[in-house]
């Protein structure tokens, strides 16, 4: 009999596999025959083409194909779409302004792709794709939204009036702008959401193949969702589902990066077909920090309204979101439904109102990263908490808990239905903050402040006590609201003959450890040794459907899915171990692994009923031969794990360097699988929010070009920017699916920047600063501290 | 991230890397450390015909006493400095 294993933190299987090189990502694939694509970018941020010359590189060495968006317009090719419509305020729909395979007409960032060439080697494909002669005709650069907005900005799209993709808003505008202008105290910052670039480490590849027998294309792509691409790629070049075959083998991260459908994609499985040969191509890291879709990229403004009791009265938000130069594919969900909607935080506020105003600019695309939207939601909600602390002298902790939503579990007492939206699903927010206050020891670190104070040492704490919302849900409300495709989740749980078990998700996994911590739910609700059970995922011809991985939707959606299909598989395990001890099914319960009947130690074990489900020789009339199910799950609501970060900050009062000591974690995601996993996802989260709050930076100069465009210039967290995280938990159950799980995999990047900043700023708070923009550079800490006179 | 196709010498001697710069005709780059030099050819920024290597000359990457100072060759490595008796006994 097997172990209990949900709550163990079992070691991930894939990890042999991943630490020993013998991972297989999309650039590891040769096929026989296989050409090398490269492309041809432009080196403007702005321009008009006025000719391409193709002669010199189509006779190159080793050239097959010189490829142009001129071709790709005599082809026929469909531009790639956005797939979230999102309304105007006034009613009409969102710009969308076509995004071609490769342009043809007018470059719209540095790195638009306008040809590619196929040869025989990587090598042979690059130099000739330097001997394409583009000629240009410039046009101004818009490198930000205030500018893109302004009055006489140069049009980057015909179909994109005022450069606006949408102006939107959400929540009660009256009551909000009432609640402001009455108020005891309100509470007013300005924000820069810098703009991040994801990094992930493996770049994005893609290789095609074309069966000129079947007809049909298969693209090997290092994405998050097979089935996604497979979709908005068969709609692009006008391929059905069944000639078109997507797979995601293993993918070194994609952070959101990867969700998206990307130009290349089209490309190489176009060039594939054209050329009748398989084409590749991996980005280059030069390519991946030019076109891999940014995230973030918000300027705010944000009024907090407060009685004299300290009671949260209004929010009012009033943001301008920048989309790059084309809508990628989820751009626009990103700074509306999964922003506005998150903008009530843990609190009872009770008028909230947003408006964001989305404008194209001639920069690389912006999309989904880790958090998408929640992060940036957070990051103004959680400094203006602080901010409001300091001013008003409360304690940061204190403030909070006079405004928190009291605990309520979604079951006995109903969810919490916010200003903005949505209905939480379970909380206790307050729970969180507590055991975090038990951590940190926040009065034994106020006395140490006091002391480093006294001998001129800058030491500062920041709270975050933040909400988010995980799988995005439910399809017919996401389809309401402009959402053009479902947000359920398939399974196939496939018991084989020998009683082991294949298990099939539409979920991908690119670092989460699916394949451990799914494996461990099947383990536990089959009774049967983990080693017994395979997960098998990103292939659109082995799964049946999917929306693969992305907002930490994978265990609450596809855990649920696969939960759902080992139900079923009980269900129909127990006719026909009852036909075969001769009992009725409903007498039957089904423990440690097998079926029993009740009281007694009378059954059959899973592994007799599989063989006999497959031999068909003692058998229930009328069932079908088989121990099989496919099945689906739509949730009823988002999932909202939520939780407080405490981070403590010391200044080098002489740089102006901003070290990070501790940083305590109290999250609760729900009911806890693989514990272990849980930690890794948490870390490595907080370290990607500690990066944009004190490290990272997208920075374009006024003729649009990237300055940060390789790793000399763009700083990532390394391991001695960060301490060792001390991290808990508490467990509140999502009551929304049968597991009772929240999601992990963004909790770290949305709880942790507002922490860091805040503490940054208590720590110059006495010193006169009252704010600070990320990222916390040296200098940017050293001119607030001397800016505001203070000295140190 | 390729560098176009260049020519690889490796030179021996100052004189010899002096010869092969005349050779070269002003499409050689010098290649000691590389760390701008390789990105900027990789990114196709630099394009030269040849690269001499200079990193494995001796007499470049020695340090000598001089008079009341000391001399360092102008390819020595941080780290040997940071290792070398003789600039410890003066610092």
């Amino acid at each position: 009999m097997a172990t209990a294993q949900i709550g163990k933190p079992v070691r991930r299987v894939e990890d042999q596999k991943f630490i020993t090189g013998a991972g297989r990502y999309t650039d590891d694939i040769q096929l026989p025959g296989m050409t090398w694509c490269a492309f041809v970018r432009s080196p403007h941020a702005h321009a008009k083409i006025e000719g391409v010359d193709t002669a010199a590189a189509a006779s190159a060495p080793g050239v097959v194909a010189v490829l142009t968006g001129a071709d790709v317009e005599a082809d026929g090719l469909g531009g790639l779409p956005c797939a979230w419509q999102v309304d105007f305020n006034t009613g009409e729909p969102m710009n969308e302004p076509p995004h071609p395979v490769l342009a043809s007409d007018t470059v719209r960032y540095v790195g638009d792709g306008v040809a590619c060439v196929i040869a025989e080697t990587q090598e042979q494909a690059q130099d000739a794709a330097e001997l394409v002669e583009v000629s240009y005709r410039e046009l101004p650069a818009v490198a930000s939204v205030p500018e893109a907005v302004a009055e006489g900005a140069t049009q980057i799209h015909a179909e994109a009036k005022g450069n606006l993709a949408f102006i939107w808003d959400l929540g009660d505008r009256e009551a909000t702008d009432a609640a402001c202008a009455n108020a005891a105290h309100v509470t007013t910052l300005e924000f820069i959401n810098q703009r991040l670039i994801p990094n992930a480490i493996e770049p994005r590849a893609t290789l095609a193949d074309f069966d000129a027998a079947s007809g049909r294309s298969t693209l090997y792509t290092s994405t998050q969702n097979p089935h996604t691409i497979r979709a908005v790629m068969g709609g692009v070049l006008g391929l059905p589902e069944h000639k078109l075959r997507v797979v995601g083998p293993d993918v070194g991260g994609g952070f959101g990066s990867k969700i998206f459908h990307y130009p290349e994609e089209a490309a190489v499985t176009w060039a594939a077909r054209r050329i009748g040969r398989p084409v590749k191509w991996t980005a280059s890291r030069t390519e991946s920090f030019m076109t891999d879709a940014h995230g973030r990229d918000h300027v705010t403004t944000a009024d907090l309204a407060l009685d004299a009791d300290g009671k949260f009265l209004g929010l009012r938000v009033r943001t301008q979101a920048n989309m790059g130069a084309y809508l990628s594919l989820v751009a626009s969900a990103i700074p509306t439904y999964l922003y506005g909607t998150l903008l009530q935080g843990q609190y009872t506020t009770p008028a909230v109102h947003v408006e964001v105003t989305a404008a194209f600019t001639t920069t690389t695309p912006v999309d989904a990263y880790r958090g998408a939207g929640r992060p940036e939601a957070t990051y103004l909600l959680e400094r203006l908490v602080d901010t409001a602390a300091h001013e008003t002298g409360v304690d940061p902790a204190e403030l909070r808990r006079r405004n928190f939503i009291p605990p309520f579990d979604g079951v006995t007492e109903p969810g919490y239905e916010t200003q903005v939206a949505m209905v939480y699903d379970s909380g206790n927010y307050g729970g969180a903050m507590d055991r975090a206050l038990e951590v940190f020891d926040l009065p034994g670190f106020r006395a140490r402040q006091a002391t480093a104070r006294a001998e001129g040492k800058l030491l500062g704490v920041g709270f975050s006590s933040y909400i988010e919302a995980c799988g995005v849900a439910p399809s017919k409300v996401a389809g309401a609201l402009g959402a053009r495709g479902g947000f359920y989740e398939s399974s196939t749980v496939r018991v084989q003959p020998s009683g082991k078990v294949t298990v099939f998700t539409g979920t991908h996994s690119h670092g989460q450890g699916h394949v451990t911590t799914f494996a461990q739910v099947v383990a536990d609700e089959l009774g049967v040794p983990m080693d017994d059970v395979e997960i098998v995922h990103g292939d659109t011809d082995m799964i049946p459907m999917g929306n693969g991985t992305a907002g930490s939707r994978s265990i609450a959606v596809g855990g649920s899915a696969i939960h759902v299909g080992l139900g079923k598989i009980k269900e129909k395990g127990a006719q026909i171990a009852a036909h075969l001890i001769e009992a009725s099914p409903e007498d039957l319960e089904y423990v440690d692994g097998g079926w029993k009947v009740r009281g007694t130690d009378r059954g059959m074990s899973f592994q007799e009923v599989a063989a006999q489900a497959y031999t068909v020789h003692n058998y229930p009339d009328g069932v079908e031969p088989g121990l099989e199910f496919t099945s689906f799950f739509d949730p009823e609501n988002f999932t909202f794990p939520f939780g407080t970060h405490i981070a403590v900050v010391k200044i080098d009062a002489d740089t102006g360097q901003v070290r990070l000591k501790r940083f305590v974690a109290v999250d609760d995601v729900g009911l806890v699988i693989n514990p272990m996993i849980v930690d890794g996802q948490v870390h490595g989260g907080i370290t990607q929010g500690v990066g944009q709050a004190l490290l990272e930076g997208a920075a374009y100069d006024d003729a649009g070009q990237l300055l940060t465009g390789s790793y000399m210039d763009y700083a990532m967290p390394r391991a001695d920017d960060v301490p060792s995280y001390e991290v808990d938990r508490t467990e509140t159950r999502c009551p929304i699916n049968p597991l009772g799980v929240k999601g992990a995999g963004e909790t770290g990047t949305i709880g942790s920047t507002p922490a860091v900043v805040n503490a940054a700023v208590d720590a110059l708070w006495h010193l006169g600063v009252r704010d600070l923009q990320m990222p916390l550079t040296p200098q940017r800490v050293w001119r607030a501290m001397h800016a505001n006179g203070g000295t140190t | 991230m390729i560098p176009a196709a260049f020519a690889y010498r490796r030179a021996a001697s100052v004189d010899e890397a002096l010869q092969l710069l005349g050779e070269a005709d002003g499409d050689a780059r010098l290649l000691a450390g590389g760390h701008s030099l390789l990105p900027a050819m990789k990114l196709r920024l630099d394009r030269p015909g040849t690269l001499i290597d200079i990193s494995r000359i001796d007499e470049l990457s020695a340090i000598k006493e001089s008079g009341d100072g000391v001399c360092i060759g102008a390819a020595v490595t941080h780290e040997h400095i940071a290792a070398c008796d003789v600039v410890g006994a003066r610092a």
